[in-house]
């Protein structure tokens, strides 16, 4: 692919955003945007884990399962591939930052299962990216998802202490807000395409 | 706890869906269609079930530390055994299963259930328990992708409702219509709670 | 005996043998479901995509081990392949295959093309990974059918198709796209236009 790894970055984060677009990482998200503090820390740790495992995956596509013939284990090896560097990342920030291990609590391990993480290693092999191309998408993609869980960590911190239906409070808002967010970028869709 | 109680539980008081807010993603996904919606939940309640019933199993052995990879690889493993499996035999429901593979390894509430209830009971139990999570996860599906499907195609399960009169509601095919459905959902099942309580 | 076990357990060791025992346990258990079914998938994949080269050409496919040999021969050429139909010794056209990039993944399908290259025949979906209801729903009749009788080369000018949307009456070069799905109906008509540039190229100067 002659994509430039820059527009890459760049359109992971704005215009193929992987959570705006493609819906994929809604869990957390949703979740643990209550607090603008957890949600800048749980958005970098995924950035850090998209990057690396991107790198990594890349890496074990091409040079094991490709040559062995295994590419139907693709599943099985990235997820394992991904659980295993997120344990790692868990073991470092108990270790060098409690705090943030502490607050983000269970959505540390849940990373694992961010579809997000796996989606971003099954696209950028889907759409045949080099190695730069592959580290700028898991990069972007990071920083994209960053972005949109800031925004709406920003939202739901000014709309907390306005009227919202006894029924909406929390979820429901939240899902409400995203959908909204998610119409807003329908809008990018066209704009670069990096496929 | 009773096997009926755990079963009410994880599919409705503790529904996870829209209760604990798991499964997003995938809901976002199928529920423009109530046939996709269906395969889906099928996938998921199968590999709940086994799952959570492995998982069960092994519980004592499982060292602390690894436990997500470990929980993560059993999870993919009954997945992919079951994308092979239909393949093999039923290429058609494969084919329209094929691409929610990735989503159902990474659906949170397998996960969640794994953690929150496999790591800590018996087998049966956490099998039940997975069910039970699966089929309530699969209504919340069907109830979205009823109103998405009626209105984006004027269908339902393919079977054409609405005559050619009815402008299809292109919103609803888009996935954002799922987070206005499913917070309308919580919505309608939070107020009575709430008026009550 | 007890205290032994316990030990043992919260080794460092642990962990990583339990990792290995395990992993191995299942990925053996996944390749044995992988070899057992390799067989039977690939047969039937076969089977499906012989099926499709003859309903391109609305041959029949009900007795598609013995039909297929009478009415196709499998060409090749430098490095592409291509079917050539024939029924009765007349020359019904060729079908290639075709692939591009749709939403989610590659998209592959069969085109079938009038022996001068300047007609589609027919046009049909082998595989594709776009969203189920959406892009997905290029494989549906109406889409595909769309295609059937349109003009590929004009004057030796090669015809790019229009896109327009879904309900409205379309002319000559234009087809109707897939509301909602505007990327995957982009990708079919892209990869058309490419690929039969890419065929025509190299078969027209040995036809």
């Amino acid at each position: 692919m002659e994509l430039n790894a820059f527009i890459i970055f760049f359109a992971a984060i704005f215009t193929s955003n992987i959570l705006l677009t493609n819906f994929l990482g809604m869990c957390s998200f949703l979740s643990v945007s209550k607090e603008v503090e957890s949600s800048i820390g749980l958005g970098m740790a995924v950035t850090f884990v998209m990057t690396v495992t991107s790198a990594i995956n890349y890496v074990v596509y091409h040079y094991i399962l490709v040559p062995l013939d295994i590419i139907y284990l693709q599943y099985i090896i990235f997820i394992i591939v991904i659980a295993a560097f997120v344990q790692l990342t868990e073991m470092v920030l108990e270790r060098f930052s409690p705090l943030l291990y502490y607050s983000l609590g269970i959505f540390l391990p849940l990373i694992t299962v961010n579809c997000a993480i796996l989606g971003v290693s099954l696209f950028m092999i889907i759409r045949n990216y080099g190695f730069l191309q592959a580290v700028a998408y898991g990069a972007g993609s990071g920083l994209g998802w960053l972005l949109a869980i800031l925004a709406l960590a920003g939202i739901r911190q000014r709309v907390k202490d306005k009227y919202v239906p006894a029924g909406l409070v929390g979820a429901g808002l939240s899902l409400i807000i995203t959908g909204i967010m998610a119409l807003a970028f329908v809008g990018f869709s066209g704009i670069v395409v990096i496929q | 706890m009773k096997k009926k109680e755990i079963f009410t539980t994880s599919a409705f008081t503790q529904n996870s869906v829209w209760r604990q807010i798991l499964g997003i993603c995938s809901a976002l996904a199928v529920t423009n269609l109530m046939l996709n919606s269906l395969v889906m939940g099928l996938g998921v309640i199968f590999t709940l079930a086994l799952s959570g019933f492995t998982i069960s199993l092994i519980r004592e052995y499982i060292p602390k530390r690894i436990r997500m990879m470990v929980q993560t690889l059993i999870i993919a493993s009954y997945v992919i055994i079951v994308d092979l499996f239909l393949k093999s035999y039923y290429p058609e429901i494969s084919k329209s299963l094929g691409p929610y593979v990735g989503l159902i390894i990474t659906n949170c509430i397998i996960m969640g259930r794994a953690e929150a209830f496999a790591g800590k009971n018996a087998p049966i139990d956490s099998m039940i328990d997975g069910i039970g999570a699966g089929i309530g996860y699969t209504l919340v599906l069907l109830l979205i992708a009823f109103v998405r499907e009626l209105f984006g195609f004027g269908s339902l399960f393919g079977i054409p409702i609405l005559g050619d009169w009815w402008t299809k509601w292109s919103i609803m095919v888009m996935a954002p219509s799922a987070f206005f459905m499913l917070a309308i959902l919580i919505w309608i099942i939070n107020t009575p709670k709430l008026k009550r309580g | 005996m007890a205290n032994e076990k316990k030990l043992f357990r919260e080794t460092r060791a642990y962990p990583v043998i339990f990792m290995l025992i395990i992993t191995v346990i299942f990925i053996g258990i996944l390749a044995t479901f992988y070899q057992l079914s390799f067989t039977k998938v690939q047969k039937y994949r076969e089977t499906q995509l012989k099926k499709m080269v003859m309903s391109t050409f609305e041959l029949p496919t009900q007795n598609i081990e013995n039909d297929f040999t009478k009415y196709i021969i499998i060409r090749e050429m430098e490095d592409l392949m291509y079917y050539e139909s024939r029924s009765d010794s007349i020359l019904l056209g060729y079908c290639f295959p075709i692939s591009g990039s749709g939403l989610w993944g590659t998209i592959h399908a069969l085109l079938a093309v009038t022996p001068d290259f300047e007609k589609i025949i027919n046009l049909e979906i082998v595989d594709q990974n776009e969203t189920p209801g959406l892009g997905g729903r290029i494989t549906e009749n109406w889409f595909k059918d769309q295609f059937k009788g349109k003009i590929l080369i004009n004057n030796n000018i090669f015809n790019s198709f229009v896109l327009i949307p879904e309900n409205e009456t379309t002319k000559d070069s234009e087809i109707n796209q897939i509301t909602g799905a505007t990327a995957s109906s982009k990708a079919v008509v892209e990869m058309i236009y490419k690929d039969v540039k890419k065929y025509n190229l190299k078969l027209r100067i040995d036809l």
